[in-house]
Parts: C-alpha cells; sequence; structure tokens
C-alpha cells in the first residue's frame, strides 16, 4: 500500500535524544517499526507493518544514494546517510540513518536494521542538499532512468573519491 | 496515560465487583433480591471486564517476558509486534521495544565502532545520540579508546613512513653511492692498469736509460782514465823536454866552450906559426951561416935543412889545423845555432805541452765531471727505477683495492637493495597491520582465471584472493610495476579498472577504482566476492 502523496514544504522534526528504529525484511519490507518512526512518519504500525521502506521515501532523494546504500548492505556493511523521508501528510523529515545487517546465529543476513537520528542541521543545509540537489539534476538530465543513475553513482563516487579515501569516512568527516 | 491512571485501571474492575458484590450482599440483607441480582450481575460484568484486562496484561507481560529473554540471549531482532495497545499493556509493550530498541542500537553502534577499528578505520565513532546513562558512557568509553588508538596509529604511521622514507633516501644514496662507488673503482682500476702499464713502459725505459747511462758513465770512467794516462804522458814529456832544454843548453855551453878552445887553439896556432916562422928564418939563417962554414957547416946546413923542412911541416900542419879549426868553429857555431834552435823548439814543445796540460787538465776535470755527473743520472735512474717499480707495486695493489672496492660496491649495492625490499616489506606488513586502511579488506579465495591487461600487454592470471577493493592474482604477468593502471577482465566485455600496489615473485597486489568502476563490474565483483565468502564459509 503507496497513498500518492504530493510533497509539502512542512518540516517535522524529532528530539535528539529520541531514535527512529525500524526492521526490514531481506527486500526491505517493513517488519518492526518503533512507536517514534511511526509518530513521526504519520503511519499507524499497522500500516508500516509489511510495508516496503520505500513509503516514506521523498522525491528529493537521489536514487544514486539508495543504490549506495544497497550495495554496501549486499556487503555486509554497514552504512550511514543523510536521507530525507516523506511523512504521510507530505511533510518532510531529514534523518542520519545508519543501517546494518542482522544476522542470525549462523552468521546469515536475515534483514536490515535502521536506527535514524536527528541529524546536523548545517551538515544537511551546506553539504546534503547542495549535493542531493545535484546528483536528483544529474539522475533527471537522462532519458533512460538506468542511464541516469548510473551517471548520478558515478558522480556520487568521484566526489567522494575526491574528497576523502571512501563514502564512509567522508560521512564521518562532515 | 499516568501513574494514577494505570493504578486506576488495574484497581477499578476488581474494586467495582467487590463494591457491587457487597451492594448485592447488602440488597440481599435487605430483602431487595431484584436489586442484588442487578448488583451481582453487573458484578459479573465487571468481572468479565477485569478478567479480559487480565488477560490482556497477562499477554503483554508474556511478550515482555518473550523479548526480555532472546534480548537476554543475545537476540535483538524480537519485539513486541502487537502495537497501540492502551493501558499497562502497551506501556509495558513499548518500555519492552524501547530498552530493546536502545541495547540494539548501541550494540550495532559498538560493534561497528569495534569493526571499523579491527579494520584499521579509525575515523568511525559511536554516535551519542539516543544513547543515555552506561549506554551513553560506555559509548563514550570506547569512542575514547578509538581516539587514543588513532593516535597512535596514526603516530605509527607518521613515524613509519618518516621510517620508510628515510630509509628509502639512505638505500637511494647508498644504491647511488655504491654505483658512484663502482664507477671510481672502475676508473681507478682503469687508471691503475694504465698506471702499471704506463709503469712498467717506463720501467723498461728506464731500465733501458739506465744501461746506457751506466755505458755511458764506464765510457766517462775509461775517458777519464785515458785523459789522466795522456796528462801522465804529456807530464813525462814535458820532464822530457824540460831535460832536452837543459840538456840543449849544457851542449850550448860545451860547445860554446869548445869554440873557445878553438879559439884558443887558434892563438896557440898563430903561437906555433910565429915559431915555425922564425924557426924557418932561423933555419934559413943557419944554412946561409952553414953555406958559410962550407964543409964544416954542412952538417949544419943538414940540420937546418932538416928543421926548415919541418918548420915548413909545422906551419902546413897549423895551416891545416886552422883549417880544421876554422872548419871546427863553423861547425860549433852551426851547432850552437842548431842547439838554440832545438831549445827553442823544445821550449815550444813545452810550452806547448804546458798548455795541453792545462787542456788535458781540464778535459779530466770535465770527464770527471762527466763520470760524477753520469754516476749521479745512474743512481737518478736506479732511484727513478726504483720508484717506478714502487709505483707498480702500488698500481697493482691499487687495482687489486679497486677490484676489491668495486666488487664491495656491488655488494653494498645489493644490500641497499635487499634493504630496501626488506624495509618495503616490513613497511607492507605493517600496513597490512594497524595501518591497512583498505576498505573491505576482508580477502576471499579467488581461484577464477582472469586477463590482466596493461599499457604494455595482456596475459592471463588466476585470481589468489578477492576483496571489494582489491585483489591478489598470480601467474604469467605482463611487464608491470608499482603504480601502473591496470584492466582486470573478469569475463568477456566486463573488466575492472585497477592500480599495482605490489609485486612479489609472479604475484601481484591491485587496489580496484571504485569510482571508475562501472556497475556491470561492480556488481560482478560483488557477485564473485560472496561466492568466495560461501566457499569459505563452507570450506
Amino acid at each position: 500500500m503507496k497513498p500518492r502523496v504530493q510533497p509539502t514544504s512542512e518540516e517535522v522534526t524529532f528530539l535528539p535524544d529520541e531514535i527512529i528504529v525500524s526492521k526490514t525484511d531481506l527486500k526491505g519490507r517493513i517488519t518492526y517499526a518503533n512507536a517514534t518512526f511511526s509518530r513521526i512518519c504519520g503511519y499507524s504500525r499497522a500500516e508500516l507493518m509489511n510495508a516496503p521502506h520505500s513509503i516514506i521515501r521523498h522525491p528529493d532523494m537521489p536514487r544514486c544514494v539508495f543504490k549506495l546504500l544497497w550495495d554496501q548492505l549486499g556487503e555486509e556493511r554497514e552504512i550511514f546517510a543523510y536521507v530525507k523521508n516523506m511523512a504521510r501528510n507530505g511533510a518532510f523529515y531529514w534523518v542520519f540513518a545508519h543501517i546494518t545487517p542482522s544476522f542470525d546465529n549462523d552468521g546469515k543476513v536475515t534483514g536490515y536494521h535502521s536506527s535514524r537520528r536527528v541529524p546536523d542541521r548545517r551538515v544537511v543545509r551546506e553539504v546534503i542538499e547542495p549535493l542531493y540537489k545535484e546528483l536528483l539534476r544529474t539522475e533527471a538530465a537522462h532519458a533512460s532512468s538506468k542511464d541516469g543513475l548510473v551517471a548520478s553513482f558515478a558522480q556520487l563516487m568521484n566526489i567522494v573519491k575526491s574528497k576523502a579515501a571512501s563514502y564512509d569516512e567522508l560521512i564521518f568527516s562532515l | 496515560m499516568t501513574n494514577s491512571s494505570s493504578r486506576f485501571e488495574a484497581f477499578a474492575p476488581g474494586a467495582a465487583v467487590i463494591l457491587l458484590l457487597a451492594g448485592a450482599a447488602g440488597a440481599v440483607a435487605a430483602g431487595m433480591p431484584v436489586v442484588a441480582l442487578a448488583l451481582i450481575a453487573a458484578a459479573a460484568v465487571g468481572a468479565a471486564v477485569g478478567l479480559a484486562l487480565a488477560l490482556r496484561l497477562s499477554a503483554a507481560v508474556g511478550r515482555a517476558i518473550e523479548v526480555a529473554r532472546a534480548l537476554g540471549k543475545g537476540d535483538f531482532e524480537v519485539r513486541g509486534l502487537v502495537f497501540d495497545q492502551r493501558g499497562r499493556a502497551g506501556e509495558l509493550a513499548e518500555a519492552i521495544n524501547d530498552m530493546a530498541d536502545r541495547i540494539d542500537a548501541f550494540v550495532r553502534e559498538a560493534s561497528a565502532a569495534m569493526e571499523a577499528v579491527r579494520l584499521n578505520r579509525y575515523y568511525r565513532r559511536i554516535l551519542p545520540n539516543g544513547m543515555e546513562g552506561a549506554l551513553l558512557r560506555a559509548s563514550t568509553t570506547i569512542n575514547q579508546a578509538t581516539d587514543v588508538i588513532q593516535g597512535r596509529v596514526e603516530a605509527f604511521e607518521a613515524s613509519t613512513a618518516e621510517f620508510g622514507a628515510t630509509i628509502n633516501s639512505i638505500v637511494a644514496s647508498l644504491v647511488d653511492a655504491s654505483r658512484d662507488m663502482g664507477d671510481a673503482a672502475t676508473r681507478l682500476g682503469q687508471g691503475a692498469s694504465s698506471t702499471d702499464q704506463r709503469a712498467s713502459d717506463a720501467a723498461s725505459s728506464s731500465s733501458m736509460a739506465s744501461t746506457d747511462v751506466q755505458r755511458v758513465a764506464h765510457a766517462a770512467t775509461q775517458l777519464t782514465g785515458s785523459a789522466r794516462d795522456v796528462g801522465r804522458e804529456i807530464e813525462r814529456s814535458a820532464t822530457i823536454a824540460r831535460d832536452a832544454v837543459a840538456r840543449a843548453e849544457e851542449t850550448k855551453r860545451i860547445v860554446a866552450g869548445l869554440s873557445e878552445a878553438a879559439e884558443k887553439i887558434g892563438a896557440v896556432i898563430g903561437l906555433i906559426e910565429q915559431v915555425a916562422g922564425q924557426t924557418n928564418l932561423l933555419a934559413l939563417n943557419a944554412t946561409i951561416e952553414a953555406a958559410r962554414a962550407g964543409e964544416a957547416g954542412r952538417g949544419f946546413a943538414v940540420v937546418a935543412q932538416e928543421v926548415k923542412a919541418l918548420a915548413s911541416q909545422t906551419a902546413a900542419a897549423t895551416g891545416e889545423i886552422t883549417q880544421h879549426i876554422s872548419e871546427v868553429q863553423t861547425a860549433t857555431r852551426a851547432a850552437v845555432g842548431s842547439i838554440v834552435g832545438i831549445g827553442g823548439t823544445i821550449a815550444e814543445i813545452n810550452a806547448i805541452t804546458a798548455d795541453m796540460r792545462g787542456s788535458i787538465e781540464a778535459q779530466i776535470s770535465a770527464t770527471t765531471e762527466i763520470a760524477q755527473g753520469v754516476s749521479n743520472a745512474s743512481e737518478g735512474t736506479r732511484q727513478v727505477s726504483d720508484r717506478i717499480s714502487g709505483i707498480t707495486g702500488i698500481a697493482r695493489e691499487t687495482s687489486a683495492l679497486a677490484q676489491s672496492l668495486f666488487s664491495t660496491s656491488g655488494a653494498l649495492s645489493t644490500e641497499g637493495d635487499r634493504l630496501s625490499v626488506t624495509v618495503q616489506e616490513f613497511l607492507v606488513g605493517l600496513r597490512r597491520g594497524p595501518l591497512d586502511r583498505r576498505q573491505s579488506s576482508e580477502r576471499v579465495p579467488g581461484g577464477h582465471a582472469v586477463a590482466i591487461a596493461s599499457a604494455k600487454g595482456s596475459a592471463k592470471a588466476t585470481c589468489v584472493d578477492i576483496s571489494l577493493t582489491g585483489g591478489r592474482f598470480a601467474g604469467q604477468l605482463p611487464p608491470l610495476k608499482i603504480g601502473d593502471d591496470i584492466r582486470i577482465a573478469v569475463e568477456k566485455g566486463v573488466d575492472v579498472p585497477a592500480t599495482v600496489r605490489w609485486i612479489r615473485d609472479d604475484n601481484v597486489g591491485v587496489e580496484f577504482k571504485l569510482a571508475e568502476m562501472t556497475s556491470a563490474a561492480s556488481d560482478r565483483l560483488r557477485k564473485l566476492v560472496s561466492k568466495g565468502k560461501a566457499l569459505a564459509t563452507a570450506a
């Protein structure tokens, strides 16, 4: 279930000592959402359960960021990302997401876990927003969405490469 | 949901039932069975509500116990998934879930931070937001520990980098110096050998010169001897000449005496002639007288005649003598003249001899000097010879030294190279330890065939191991050097750009250029790594 939501310019915030927590299965379907998540995004837990995590995806997010995210999770590596999410009513909220794979006792990945915290507003304003706009422009500049993704991903990797040894290191240096 | 409302929730149904039952008892006592029944019915409903609430709470407690047990076993995936309940049950579920979430967040953060340290990534810190109390303190402690480790590793890295640079520069200087030394040794050797050659030439020349000089010295000595002989002969001639002069003088004197005697004889002869004339006159007178005396005088006349003959004979003899004396005088004068001539000649000879003696003496002195000079020269050439042979010896020694220097410099260069390699390996070893900042450095076994292409050619190789950021390949490699950009073809049309990081024997270590990788290559690489990982896990 993914209702068509029009994004608005309203911003929702949460407190620094709060964590938005969700767990998904390997396909990204939500298997757990905490109360904070439900409160901020405006969907009830019942609505969130089994919904794809993209239910809160905001159109301002470049797709290459999610590609990077899934690539890195595919390598069983944690990832940090600044993500702009969209609430049920179209409002947006910025999070600093920390996504990690969950393992069973045999070390097999059983799903993913996301802890989202209040992001540094300065980083969002000065670095992330302009960067994501740029990447989004690149994605939009290609006729085929696949080509756009390849181009924006390469662009992102080049930016990373020019500034730090890795994406992770770059994120932590911000 | 406040505490009082929670408490109300717990107490209300029970209290209501008790009150209703008490009311019912009162109603029975008061003889109002209908009221009592109604109150009992209400109490029954209250009891049912209470029972429902108790069941709900019990279920919530059961779920809470389940989650708490899972958490206790380290399973952070379990949550109470019955949401939005009212009352204590909902509160309990949310509290349990929130506790699980925060501990889960801490454990994930802490293990990720520690994993990062394990992989030598020191930028990773635990995010303190959402952590409270002991979790926050533990996070702070872990972050501080990471800070300290990072500081130490950075200091270590700086030291090792400096060490590496220093060693490399030392080795470079060493190799340079030993190459220079080798060059110098080669030149020295060439110089020494040429010196040796020249010294040998000089020695043979000097030896020849020495022989010549010796011959000259010998000749000069002989010359001096001859000159001395000549001098002695001349001295003897001079003495003889002086004797001759003396004898000529004496002869002259004798001859002068002879001339004087002849003069005196001439005077005697004149006297004799006078006597003979007078005798003749007397004889004549005697004859005349004898003639006058006739016969008495005949005998006398004969005697007078005899005397007259004697006088004539005497006159004739004196004439003859005078002539002889005159001849003698002429001869004497001639002899004196000759003697004077001889004396002059001898004097001349004497003078010439004296001159000659001077010349000879000069000659002797000159030849002596020559002999001395030649002897000096001989000594000189001998010394030169000695020195040359010394030089030859030194040149040979130098040559030997140069040879040893050359091999030393070669050994030095080899040692320098070895040092460089050792230090390089040492540093590589170090970097593989705490300094290895490669991402996803977890390597898994490879085994698949690839083609490695560099600017200088391409070759087939086998992947030894691989990670998401690099790999090790072995095989007949194309000519590669560290820093080369290569492409590794995993399959047709999919190749991974990489940079050569190290080369050992026929193994090459490469770092993948993640930014230049196509998504196809990136996907393929991920598949290879996860396949390798699965294989490694299975093994």
